[in-house]
């Protein structure tokens, strides 16, 4: 075989060796053509490692169960939501892509969505002590926990993971009145905050280097500065934890009320007296017939 | 006065008699009283625990069916009011007119009360049947409730055939 063919083998070698989607392992080991890309748009490529460790970190929640035993094998984290529930199609957390990303800084956007899910049940007013009890125990089986408890409402945080497990374990429990789910996506927002941390970090480093050559009068200037930076350092870290707590744990509220409470004023009202004299007060008052 | 005169004055009184009373029947359980005097309602009966039970008739409501009554019965107690719906089912009464049972259950001061509906559609009028109490007082009175609610005749056979009196319980 000449030298030419040994080439052109190599070559081929080397065509099919690079075909193939590279797998998520491949990306994080940052082949050249990446670190190219990266150093290219360092800023955003820095970004979106860090809120890909974020997000590892934030989904790893889902897989530790605090308190009581949890399910052996947890469901799978709840899709992007409708307008109405959770289970709508849309760009869900490690949805499949349709289309084979370009950038992939775009795909790790696209698959890592940061998503805070809320929901707020009422249901009837029946047995509301074994309800609450209830509503606990599921939040502490699917490893979360109570954050609020009063008398006719208590509120819940479960991982993300066990959300939609938990609700559909909630809605067992009682008369289910009215139901409201609620996702707000904070992705650019976490984004942003990690940026912003960033560069208050880089500033401060860069105020601690002056602050060490730097004359009386500057060094107050400088200080002065750095007190600010460090500030609002701190509060940019506090906004992320929150975040990445309310990312990591979903929150659950359930009151035991007539929905008729707040509906009373624009709800129609029916002809007929009667209907509004239903119910046990009027059937138990025996004191009142002449 | 002639003796057809007198018999015509006996007919007209017995006529006019037998359209007084319930337009409906239903037997107390032992264990019951039936107590006198309801304005509000046609029928009330109770236990000493206070489980009660009660008939309404509300006149001239042919205008909708059961399905309608049901639903408004529902939203009124369920959305409105908070009560907890257990369950629903078709019944049948004594004289075999269909109706619609819901059962509720609503926490009064922190306790848990029982509370069921039944409605029945018949002779232009509609028929509620009530039964509530406390949890505990009205289940165990229950089967008491259940066979009362079994008594109830809303459409009764005619008393004169040749009168076409559709009434119950008028004497």
């Amino acid at each position: 075989m000449s030298g030419r063919t040994w080439i052109a083998a190599l070559l081929a070698l080397a065509w099919v060796v690079g075909c193939g989607a590279p797998d998520r392992a491949g990306m994080s080991a940052r082949s050249p053509a990446h670190g190219a890309y990266a150093e290219r748009y360092r800023g955003l490529a820095n970004t979106t490692e860090s809120l890909e460790t974020a997000s590892d970190a934030i989904f790893d929640a889902d897989d530790v169960p605090v308190g009581q035993p949890a399910p052996a094998a947890p469901p799978p984290p709840p899709p992007a939501p409708s307008p109405t529930a959770p289970g709508g199609a849309g760009p869900g957390v490690g949805a499949p892509s349709p289309v084979a990303p370009q950038d992939p800084t775009q795909e790790e956007k696209r698959d890592r969505h940061l998503i805070i899910y809320t929901a707020r049940i009422t249901m009837a007013v029946y047995q509301v002590e074994q309800g609450l009890a209830a509503v606990e125990k599921i939040a502490r089986d699917s490893g979360g926990y109570l954050a609020q408890k009063r008398d006719r409402e208590i509120t819940v945080r479960v991982p993300r993971g066990r959300f939609e497990a938990a609700l559909a374990e909630i809605d067992k429990i009682g008369d289910v009145l009215h139901r409201d789910i609620q996702a707000e996506d904070v992705t650019d927002e976490y984004v942003d905050t990690e940026i912003r941390i960033k560069n208050a970090r880089a500033m401060q480093a860069r105020l601690r280097e002056l602050l060490a050559r730097a004359s009386v009068k500057e060094a107050l200037e400088i200080e002065k500065e750095l007190a600010r930076v460090t500030q609002e350092l701190e509060l940019l870290e506090g906004k992320l934890k929150l975040l990445r707590d309310r990312i990591a744990y979903s929150t659950i509220t359930v009151t035991f009320q007539p929905r008729g409470v707040t509906l009373q004023a624009t709800r129609v009202r029916l002809p007929f007296p009667w209907l509004s004299q239903l119910g046990l007060p009027s059937l138990l008052s025996l004191e009142e017939e002449k | 006065m002639s003796r057809w005169s007198m018999l015509g004055i006996a007919i007209a009184l017995f006529a006019s008699a037998a359209g007084c009373g319930r337009p409906f029947d239903v037997k107390t359980a032992p264990g019951f009283i039936e107590l006198e005097n309801q304005t509000r309602y046609a029928y009330r009966a109770t236990t000493p625990e206070g489980v009660v039970m009660a008939v309404r008739v509300v006149e001239d409501e042919d205008r909708g069916d059961i399905a309608f009554w049901t639903q408004a019965v529902t939203l009124q107690l369920r959305d409105v009011a908070g009560y907890a719906l257990l369950s629903s089912d078709e019944v049948t009464s004594a004289d075999g007119t269909k109706g619609r049972r819901l059962v509720f259950g609503h926490d009064q001061d922190g306790k848990p009360f029982s509370y069921r509906v039944t409605l029945f559609l018949a002779q232009d009028r509609l028929f509620i049947v009530e039964a509530g109490g406390a949890k505990e007082a009205f289940d165990r009175a229950l089967p008491s409730i259940e066979w009362m609610e079994k008594s109830v005749r809303v459409r009764c056979r005619p008393i004169i055939p040749l009168l076409f009196s559709h009434t119950c319980n008028r004497w």
